[in-house]
């Protein structure tokens, strides 16, 4: 793919964990493309996910009404190559540019934790920018730099090259004689003609390649057989540079000899990760004259068997690692029925009522899932009923929403606030939380005899209310996320469900669950969806709603957790 | 994110992070990172040599951890490989004048004896 001097890229980002996952691979893979350093991409990254957060953190409702739109434009100058990452988002307008930072803490008494990802974006930014227009907020982040010259790793910048000699390049005995080492030690000479050897290597060079400097990068072809002579090197095999990935090569082991028989690019990037010596014989030497010295070739074989033979033995651990993924799988299966234990799942919830049918469904994204409901009376005429939605999946989300649907239980049975619920829990799961997980809350009392609900919202998005054959969300009282600032207040609002009447809760995995490509649900096609769905029992309804969401989504797997709860009143 | 440790004498546990630091990785981490410096005791240094990126909230960690232990009368270190995005990220924010950073793990240790 060729990059022109001027590219723009967009992506649609979801306002959530996967969301800035989303984003960083995609900036990754064409960052990549675009040839941009990875110190620049680092950059980049760093200023995408501080400001997806952000908005997802503090952006408030209309911010999550909608994606967030990123742009990635790349401008190729005259020696020099620019980057830019723009958020567009519907969030409460704020310059983080006239944001003035915190003084420094003098010291780990005065630090208040927080507050960090502004100065740093702006420290890091060769450029930035802020305009709220549209009623959008557009926040651009500028990298530059040097555009490096087109060469291989003999004419890299820090390469010296150097023409190989023996006093030079083969290293010292350890111990107290000094001697210089015999060529035998270079897995490729072993046992073999050491005049003959060294008659050739004298018309090769020896690269000497700073730290951090590539030798062979995936996808280049490659001729020359090198060999390590001193420091260390090591083989990447897929882009993350990750440590504990790396496969670490050793002083005496050749490299890049399987491009240079077959002809194919290079599959692994291969780095220096202290200052390594690198002999390059030259594929003129290496098939035409280094081959011809008896014991070079079966030299040659060796280290190719020693290759596959460590790769067998990757392949093992793999396949061990595979049965330990198999047998946490079966202790997620358990963890998976025992939170579903904890959930009221059976439907209808309250089969002896005649003035009152509840229905849910909850699937979570993974085995566990962050996800809760409840529905229970805390006297004959009063029910409970809240939904919420814990940042994050997984393990973690899990066990935050089984203390949080447990606190809550406890809250519930002590008070008929909402609000008073809400703000209790808020202050119990901040206490001693430094998880950075979250809830998200929708709470009330209902009095089935009269209809009134009391309810009060900690960041969650609004009920829909089902009257005849119109649908429409309901108004929630403004209030913060819970867990995640202790001490809040919270408020409650109250309406009355008429007979026949139906209160649908959901989580944010209904609306925003998407096809690969495309647009999410949306909460106006729930809307939409729920208006033609009045004469169905509640049972019906969250089936209904859950085969759309599939046909929707085309079967694709759940971003995110599911959760749905019908609340139908009748007359009794 | 991979969380790993060892102990390098009984005063001085070594927590090694290793990956991506990003919003998802502190999720990741920060349950047994928690865990790992509550039984330590009572000097921890956090290598960050293996570490490719680090959010705010990851030094955010990082701070309430430090408070904590110091609570509890011990110290945190970190241990940083110079000029990378994880280096110049921590500078930006001003860590070194809350934490000592180190180049190596023997200077945090010895720091850390002192």
């Amino acid at each position: 793919m060729s990059v022109q001097p001027h590219s723009r890229l967009e992506l649609s980002a979801p306002h959530d964990a996967r969301g800035l996952q989303r984003a960083s691979q995609w900036l990754k893979e064409h960052g990549t493309a675009r040839s941009i350093p990875p110190d620049q991409l680092d950059r980049l990254d760093l200023f995408l996910n501080e400001a997806l957060a952000n908005v997802i953190d503090h952006g408030g409702p209309a911010a999550l009404a909608a994606p967030i739109e990123l742009q990635f434009d790349f401008s190729r100058l005259s020696g020099l190559d620019e980057a830019t990452i723009t958020l567009v988002d519907a969030g409460t307008p704020f310059d983080p540019l006239s944001h003035s930072p915190r003084p420094t803490p003098r010291s780990l008494d005065e630090a208040i934790p927080g507050g960090l990802g502004i100065p740093m974006i702006r420290s890091l930014a060769d450029d930035m920018s802020y305009a709220y227009r549209d009623n959008h907020n557009h926040l651009a982040f500028t990298v530059r730099w040097t555009r490096p010259p087109q060469t291989d790793a003999a004419t890299a910048p820090g390469v010296l090259t150097q023409r190989f000699k023996r006093a030079n390049h083969m290293p010292l005995t350890d111990g107290n004689e000094r001697r210089r080492r015999g060529i035998g030690w270079l897995q490729l000479f072993r046992g073999t003609d050491e005049d003959a050897v060294l008659e050739i290597l004298n018309e090769c060079d020896v690269l000497v390649l700073p730290p951090g400097t590539p030798l062979l990068k995936p996808g280049e072809a490659n001729e020359a057989v090198f060999v390590l002579l001193s420091g260390s090197l090591a083989a990447y095999l897929d882009s993350d540079l990750n440590p504990g990935a790396a496969i670490p090569i050793s002083p005496g082991e050749c490299i890049g000899e399987m491009s240079a028989i077959d002809g194919k690019p290079v599959t692994a990037l291969v780095m220096a990760t202290a200052e390594a010596r690198v002999l390059k014989v030259t594929p003129e030497l290496f098939l035409n004259r280094l081959l011809t010295v008896p014991g070079v070739g079966r030299n040659l074989l060796v280290a190719l068997t020693e290759r596959m033979r460590r790769t067998n033995d990757s392949m093992m651990e793999a396949q061990r690692k595979q049965l330990a993924l198999q047998h946490l799988h079966k202790e997620l299966e358990v963890a998976r029925q025992l939170q579903a234990s904890m959930l009221p799942l059976r439907s209808p919830m309250f089969p002896e009522r005649r003035d009152l049918e509840i229905a849910a469904l909850m699937e979570p994204a993974s085995e566990v899932g962050g996800d809760l409901f409840d529905a229970f009376f805390v006297d004959d005429r009063h029910l409970f009923i809240c939904i919420g939605d814990v940042s994050g999946h997984g393990i973690p989300a899990a066990l935050f929403m089984a203390r949080s649907i447990g606190l809550m239980r406890i809250a519930a049975m002590g008070t008929m606030d909402p609000a008073e619920v809400i703000g209790k829990i808020n202050d119990q799961l901040c206490a001693g939380n430094d998880t950075n997980l979250f809830i998200t809350v929708f709470c009330g009392f209902l009095n089935v005899s009269t209809g009134r609900l009391v309810y009060s919202n900690g960041g969650h998005c609004a009920p829909i209310l089902i009257r005849g054959d119109k649908a429409c969300s309901i108004p929630i009282p403004k209030g913060t996320l819970v867990g995640a600032i202790p001490g809040l207040g919270y408020s409650s609002c109250e309406m009355v469900l008429d007979p026949e009447d139906t209160l649908v809760c959901y989580t944010d995995g209904v609306t925003e669950a998407q096809p690969e490509t495309g647009e999410e649900f949306s909460e106006e096609r729930l809307i939409a969806l729920l208006g033609r769905q009045n004469n169905r029992s509640p049972d019906a309804m969250v089936q209904i709603v859950r085969r759309e969401v599939t046909d929707f989504t085309g079967n694709h797997a759940l971003d995110d957790d599911y959760t749905l709860m019908a609340i139908r009143r009748h007359s009794g | 994110m991979a969380i790993a440790h060892e102990d390098l004498n009984p005063d001085l546990r070594r927590i090694v992070l290793t990956g991506r630091l990003d919003f998802h990785g502190v999720e990741e981490i920060i349950e047994p990172l928690s865990t790992l410096l509550t039984s330590a005791g009572p000097n921890v240094v956090v290598d960050l040599t293996g570490t490719t990126l680090i959010c705010s909230m990851g030094i955010r960690a990082l701070i309430l951890n430090a408070k904590n232990l110091q609570q509890r009368g011990g110290r945190m270190a970190l241990v940083v490989d110079d000029g990378t995005i994880v280096s110049t990220t921590l500078r930006s924010v001003g860590i070194d004048s809350l934490l000592p950073v180190f180049a190596s793990i023997p200077d945090a240790r010895d720091a850390l004896a002192r």
